[in-house]
């Protein structure tokens, strides 16, 4: 049965908030170490949340991905769509006022979104390892 | 379980029987595997229809409401329908996209690609593509 765009939705609003509460995690642990003020709003953790669930959305533009050239118009198109999502977000939510609180944000946003790339690639290269390696035993001799 | 095997002196004498507390799904997949080892499907190819043995096929896909069986080297269309013959079908066949099922013991290797599926390159050099939702059940079959 076709995985439910739900599960995709819901395992992905995971992901995605994981990676910008660690690296919350890792901004509140710099502040700590250089003496700056670290703190968060009441509706910080939850307003993550949704716009991680937000987020998950444009995931589905790759989900009926062909490969090659269409692959990567279809990353840069979901790229540019989170991009747009955090930014309009974070206006909203006043997780920045002026542009230097924009840019650290876009760069946060830049990084989780690698991480994020690098992590599936790596559970897809686990994969691919773990079958191949079971295919081996499994397969025909022609 | 202990397994034993017993020779017969023809094929009208072989039978397996498997004694069990429960039927289980390891037993209920030894059993689909056994009556299904020499099963054979309908198809037809040039207006004539043949018998072909189902560990001869490497993949089934469904185009345009028809139903096409691949083997290594040819093509036929059989009047049934994917799902008819995944029901049919050993626990060799995976379904592995919504209009194909796979042999897996056809399946040389597999390979990761961005957007989560795999591409699966077949004994005959042949390459498709299983989709991501299939993956798991892939995994399963093979007991990862």
């Amino acid at each position: 049965m076709e995985m439910k765009k739900s599960k995709i939705i819901f395992e992905q609003t995971m992901m995605i908030s994981t990676g910008i509460f660690f690296m919350i995690g890792i901004g509140g642990v710099v502040s700590h170490l250089t003496g700056s003020e670290f703190g968060l709003s009441w509706y910080h953790p939850l307003s993550i949340i949704f716009i991680s669930f937000l987020c998950s959305f444009p995931t589905l533009l790759l989900k009926e991905s062909e490969g090659g050239k269409s692959s990567l118009l279809r990353i840069f198109l979901h790229f540019l769509s989170l991009l747009a999502i955090v930014s309009l977000a974070g206006r909203i939510f006043n997780w920045y006022t002026k542009f230097p609180g924009y840019l650290s944000l876009a760069v946060t946003f830049v990084i989780v979104y690698v991480f994020v790339w690098i992590a599936s690639l790596w559970m897809g290269k686990v994969d691919e390892n773990k079958i191949n390696k079971a295919l081996k035993d499994f397969h025909d001799e022609e | 379980m202990q397994v034993v095997y017993e020779k017969a002196d023809s094929s009208e004498e072989e039978k397996a029987v498997i004694r069990a507390v429960n039927r289980t799904d390891e037993i209920e997949a030894a059993i689909n595997l056994l009556e299904n080892a020499s099963g054979k499907v309908a198809v037809i190819k040039d207006g004539q229809t043949y018998f072909l043995d189902i560990n001869k096929i490497y993949y089934i896909e469904s185009i345009d409401k028809k139903t096409f069986i691949y083997t290594k080297e040819n093509c036929y269309e059989t009047r049934l329908k994917l799902y008819e013959l995944e029901n049919l079908l050993n626990l060799n066949f995976l379904r592995c996209a919504k209009a194909m099922i796979v042999n897996i013991r056809k399946v040389r290797s597999v390979k990761s690609e961005l957007n989560g599926r795999m591409n699966a390159s077949l004994l005959n050099d042949e390459t498709i593509v299983i989709a991501r939702s299939y993956v798991k059940e892939l995994k399963n079959r093979l007991g990862i």
